[in-house]
């Protein structure tokens, strides 16, 4: 706990001065960051891996590049070190935007560091025909980007974000809430693709109300250490929460995916599909949570995590749980950890395929289901060259 | 959904069947625990100095631990000082055969429904019955000397076979393993104690009864298993207590040694008094049981049935250390009222070829809580390890709750690991297409339940399994989901 105390206190003079900032970090010093024990974080002691390799006092570098951008007509959000720049974002007329104070957020340990730092919210109003993107060009020791997305009843937007750490030994904390109304439709989707020294701390929470649906799609690639926290809350009835994952891991990547969705109200619907490929001496984590409240009844809720491992070195960690507090419900999981079907691989060589085609070929088709409910041709052709790129 | 409830009700308002006690004249400690009273029950017992040593050093280490919070069930702080931690039926000398047992302690048993005498005649088993805290009678034990195979109690085989016990108690589960396990390990009083010798084959099952009989009293029994080189054993627990107010606590160990092609199949019917319908009373069942395949292709299979206690709190888990060795769990667990329970298993992979399977059924009623939780590890070096778990459950009625927890960590890449989990409740077309063939709701449901834990029930031996599908039809009889 006195290590961890130090890196808080090394975030001290950064504390904004409004109250939601002072009164989350006066939390924050009371419950102190996740340490080793802490069973949320036991595969990803995440607290002393950044006291570690953290330079809280880097230089920011301008590293802004056009290039980065996906040259695909919509609204771009820049962000440079956690701070929205206007001059760089380019945004299309749909939409409507503000820049808030910062308001309370969730009450759990990064949420609060980033409720603290973040100096202010932009608050994104409004679903467009046209895309969104939000980019972040992070060189500094630690960033807070603070984002709130409010979609109208009856609207629906596409949004894809992207990190872009440029400088090593940086640190990101970012915190996006989605505000769905009724009847309203959210698509996020996030390609992480960092260095091998740059580490992130990333939380997604969706309010899903009567109706509303919210998909996540999160493709992740080369990081030092990822964590990714994904919370929808299904607070209406006839909600769908739709989660889709991708880890394809090699160097000494380590991804931790924890989910977390929850049925509140009847009649509502949840489906998830983790996949992970972890090769050399990565580590993949994942945690799905699944809560069924009383109130919940004909919920249906589905999970499936399906893992290969590749090399000796690597290590993965997989927890899903169900909790059910209703009776009328039909719920499941089911999650397998293996390798390459020896009969496929034959299968292919017999039809004269080399051996590492034949493995790339089966990657290829295994990784490529998490990619169904990509709807932007763009970042689906992105993801599907990373994966190539990785496998071949 | 009156009918329901009109079930509900009934199902609520069965009484608990063993909820009897008898007052035979026990020979006790006063309430609490110290050195002084470890002291007592290690002199009471005759115990050589090395054991009293090995209960001082795990009473110190318990005094330092904490006890656990992790668990998905919660109960009132268990007041240690407020337990008796040894009773014993009085006896004026050990009885050598049935005949010298107290009559009352036989009427007992035959109110349990395992009278000695008839199953020593009838069905061969071979029983070790448990009251309190001492082991009373057990039968067959000329016969099974014969081949070699030693079972009896604790204490008699810390007596007459101390090189044995002392070789293997607390290799399997350390004293300081954790919190119930090192206060057992400080003021076990006795339990049950097996060796099969190298080659033999036990040509009957082995059983144990357990019943805590005493009010305000704990049981803390230990029983030890070990099966040398290319034996066979059958091995069943069962368990009762009478009805009280009060909770009372069960912490008991068991460890299982399975040396090279050794096999040890381990079976429970758990029945301890689940408290009233209002939640009141009933036993709290905090049990660490852990097996322990030494050698190569060595097979540990746990089958259990739990029915009872207010809190059943417990893993019986495997070490697959060695090449080829084998590990099973089939477990059902049933929770009715206000009971909880928290219940798994753990698969440690070491050994290469290693494979182990996890069948897991749990059905909750009323307002209770019932948790899976279980982890599967196959550690660095262990190729070709293989794993298949399920864990279904069943709701009956929208108060209660279902909770999975797999754990499942691997560092091999030859691994090849499944888990799949379900819960639902009992389909309406199920119960409609049983009653189109004249089937009556509540046959339907005794089937429909009765189907859903058949893959494990199937496990039981033959004498368990009837005594576990009436606890079952008992405990869940009439509840339509």
């Amino acid at each position: 706990m006195i290590e961890e105390y130090n890196m808080l206190r090394s975030f001290e003079h950064l504390i904004n001065d409004n109250p939601s900032s002072k009164e989350a970090w006066k939390m924050l010093t009371e419950i102190g960051l996740p340490h080793k024990k802490s069973e949320a974080y036991k595969f990803t002691p995440i607290a002393p891996i950044l006291e570690k390799n953290i330079n809280w006092s880097l230089e920011p570098k301008n590293t802004f590049d056009e290039k980065q951008l996906y040259s695909v007509k919509g609204s771009h959000f820049v962000f440079v070190n956690g701070i929205l720049n206007e001059n760089l974002s380019r945004t299309q007329p749909d939409v409507s935007f503000i820049i808030e104070e910062v308001r309370e957020g969730r009450h759990d340990p990064f949420s609060l560091l980033n409720t603290s730092l973040a100096s202010n919210e932009l608050v994104i109003t409004s679903g467009t025909a046209s895309p969104i993107f939000i980019y972040h060009f992070n060189s500094t020791g630690i960033s807070s980007p603070r984002i709130r997305i409010k979609i109208k009843s009856g609207e629906s937007i596409q949004l894809v974000e992207k990190l872009l750490e440029t400088n090593k030994n940086t640190f990101t904390n970012s915190f996006i809430h989605f505000e769905v109304a009724e009847n309203a439709f959210a698509c996020h989707t996030k390609v992480q693709n960092y260095g091998n020294s740059n580490y992130s701390h990333e939380t997604v929470v969706a309010d899903v109300e009567n109706n509303g649906h919210f998909y996540n799609n999160t493709f992740s690639f080369e990081s030092a250490l990822t964590r990714n926290n994904l919370i929808i809350n299904l607070n209406g009835q006839n909600c769908e929460g739709h989660m889709y994952g991708l880890f394809l891991l090699d160097k000494k990547s380590h991804i931790d995916n924890n989910t977390t969705v929850d049925h509140l109200q009847p009649n509502s619907f949840s489906n998830e599909l983790y996949k992970g490929i972890l090769d050399e001496k990565s580590t993949g984590v994942f945690n799905g949570k699944i809560y069924v409240r009383q109130d919940a009844q004909k919920t249906n809720a589905f999970q499936s995590n399906n893992n290969i491992l590749l090399s000796k070195d690597a290590t993965l960690h997989t927890k899903p749980q169900l909790e059910i507090w209703a009776d009328d419900v039909k719920c499941s999981h089911g999650c397998t950890s293996g390798q390459l079907d020896e009969y496929a691989i034959f299968y292919l060589r017999t039809r004269g395929i080399d051996r590492n085609t034949a493995e790339a070929m089966l990657l290829h088709a295994f990784a490529k289901e998490t990619l169904e409910q990509v709807r932007l041709e763009t970042v689906k052709d992105e993801v599907l060259g990373l994966i190539d790129q990785k496998l071949l | 959904m009156s009918t329901e409830e009109q079930i509900l009700e009934e199902l609520t308002s069965k009484e608990y069947e063993h909820g009897w006690s008898v007052d035979f004249e026990a020979d006790e400690t006063p309430l609490g625990i110290n050195e002084d009273i470890i002291r007592f029950i290690s002199a009471k017992k005759e115990e050589p100095e090395w054991l009293l040593e090995w209960r001082l050093k795990a009473f110190r280490l318990w005094q330092e631990m904490k006890e656990p919070k992790w668990v998905n069930v919660s109960y009132p702080k268990v007041e240690f000082q407020a337990i008796r931690y040894y009773s014993a039926p009085k006896q004026d000398k050990k009885p050598t055969s049935l005949n010298e047992v107290d009559p009352e302690l036989l009427k007992t048993f035959e109110r349990l429904g395992i009278s000695l005498q008839e199953q020593k005649r009838l069905t061969g088993v071979a029983v070790d019955a448990v009251i309190d805290s001492v082991s009373v009678a057990t039968t067959f034990k000329d016969k099974l000397s014969e081949l070699g195979i030693i079972f009896c109690s604790f204490s008699e085989a810390v007596q007459e076979h101390p090189e044995l016990v002392k070789k293997y108690i607390g290799t399997v589960v350390p004293s300081n393993d954790n919190y119930y396990a090192a206060l057992n390990s400080a003021v076990f009083s006795d339990g049950s104690f097996c060796y099969i010798p190298k080659g033999i084959r036990c040509p009957m099952e082995l059983s144990t009864y357990f019943r805590i009989n005493a009010a305000n009293t704990g049981q803390f029994e230990r029983t030890l298993i070990i099966a040398d080189e290319d034996s066979y054993v059958s091995y069943l627990e069962g368990c009762t207590a009478p009805m009280r107010d009060e909770n009372q606590l069960h912490a008991a160990v068991v460890e299982i040694y399975a040396a090279k092609n050794a096999e040890v199949k381990y079976s429970t019917v758990q029945n301890w008094y689940p408290g009233d319908k209002d939640g009141k009373g009933g036993i709290y069942n905090f049990v660490t049981k852990r097996g322990i395949c030494a050698g190569d292709h060595s097979k540990i299979s746990w089958t259990q049935v739990e029915t009872g206690s207010a809190i059943t709190w417990k893993y019986p888990s495997c070490i697959l250390k060695g090449n080829n060795s084998v590990g099973e769990f089939y477990s059902v667990a049933v929770t009715n009222n206000y009971q909880q329970a928290d219940t798994g298993t753990k698969m440690v992979h070491i050994g290469k070829n290693t494979r182990s399977r996890i069948v897991s059924k749990g059905i909750s009623a009323g307002k209770s809580q019932n948790s899976y939780r279980g982890q599967v590890e196959v550690i660095k070096r262990a190729e070709n390890a293989r794993n298949f778990s399920q864990c279904d459950s069943l709701l009956m009625g929208s108060l209660c709750g279902a909770h999975t927890f797999p754990y499942i960590d691997i560092k091999n890449k030859t691994a090849q690991v499944e888990h799949e989990a379900t819960t639902s409740k009992i389909g309406e077309d199920q119960i409609f297409y049983c009653q189109q063939r004249g089937i009556d709701e509540e046959t339907a449901v005794a089937l429909i339940v009765n189907g859903f834990a058949k893959e494990v029930m199937n496990k039981l031996p033959m004498e368990f399994a009837v005594e576990a599908q009436k606890l079952l039809a008992l405990t869940l009889e009439g509840s339509v989901g």
